[in-house]
């Protein structure tokens, strides 16, 4: 499956050029830029393109709600996609780096993840504990 | 008694930020980063930025001196996949003089310093550190250069 980060502006590029500095670069996740000079069917093309190519994709958008949230979801009766809204840079790093995205094929399953990591990942500094031993059982 | 399971010891100069803390936990699947700093050991300000990230990653951090480390680390669990960060070449080499048993060495970043000489883009090394890599290589550690889980290995002895 692929994970297609998409949002209004450069924000699909911008988080590119974030995992590329950190990670270099995550396989299966691609990259689409909703500019001003675009509608809503331009858009709409460029994640036909890309989902010919691979029928299973998890769409990480900008904003629930925005265009191209609504043109991803648009997709879904033709293939096997998710689409989440919200999340977050470090959530996209974790997941995409933990899974093997060429094998995985349940998208709904990585969304969750996705959801799931961005939430423990906002948090404000001074609000975490630090441990120096391990809890309870053996190890250190 | 048994043998950690280290699944990597890197060396940063900064020890656990961004790319340490998600990019290289994430990648081998480490669920324990073990940072082995005397000065991190003593530094509550230091531990809680390390422990935020180790936090949102959803793995264990535990902060130990070298002495610590040396004397304890064989008392992990099997089940404790372990990613070792260290800050200095020398460190390594205190460690691995001390028993820890480090098969490999990834070097990530050693940014320039008064006196340091560049081997590759993120990593600069004085006499001491070189000094160390050369033994640390002569007791059979595979000492390398990797700032990302994708780039190439370089392994260290073709570098200096």
């Amino acid at each position: 499956m692929q994970i297609i980060v998409t949002g209004h502006g450069q924000f699909g590029t911008g988080i590119e050029s974030t995992v590329k500095l950190l990670a270099g670069s995550i396989k299966n996740v691609k990259y689409i830029d909703f500019t001003s000079e675009m509608n809503e069917d331009d858009l709409a093309e460029r994640f036909a393109s890309i989902l010919k190519k691979d029928f299973h994709a998890v769409f990480f958008c900008d904003l629930v709600g925005g265009t191209p949230y609504k043109q991803a979801v648009l997709k879904k009766d033709k293939y096997d996609i998710a689409v989440v809204g919200g999340c977050n840079v470090g959530s996209l790093l974790e997941i995409g780096l933990q899974t093997d995205l060429t094998i995985a094929t349940d998208v709904h399953e990585i969304a969750h993840k996705l959801i799931a990591a961005t939430k423990v990942g906002a948090r404000e500094f001074g609000t975490y504990q630090t441990q120096n031993t391990a809890s309870g059982e053996d190890g250190i | 008694m048994s043998t950690p399971n280290i699944v990597l010891t890197r060396i940063d100069n900064r020890l656990v930020h961004g790319q340490v803390g998600v990019v290289w936990t994430s990648s081998i699947g480490a669920n324990l980063l073990l940072v082995a700093n005397n000065d991190a050991a003593k530094s509550e300000l230091q531990q809680e930025l390390m422990a935020a990230t180790a936090e949102t990653s959803g793995v264990g951090i535990r902060f130990w001196t070298l002495e610590k480390t040396i004397s304890t680390i064989s008392k992990a669990s099997p089940r404790q996949k372990i990613f070792l960060i260290i800050k200095t070449p020398l460190d390594a080499l205190v460690l691995v003089k001390g028993g820890v048993p480090i098969k490999e060495l990834n070097v990530g970043n050693m940014h320039h310093s008064e006196n340091k000489v560049q081997l590759t883009k993120k990593v600069y090394a004085d006499q001491t550190d070189q000094d160390a890599f050369k033994e640390l290589t002569a007791l059979g550690v595979d000492v390398y250069i990797q700032d990302v889980p994708e780039d190439k290995k370089i392994p260290i002895k073709d570098v200096i």
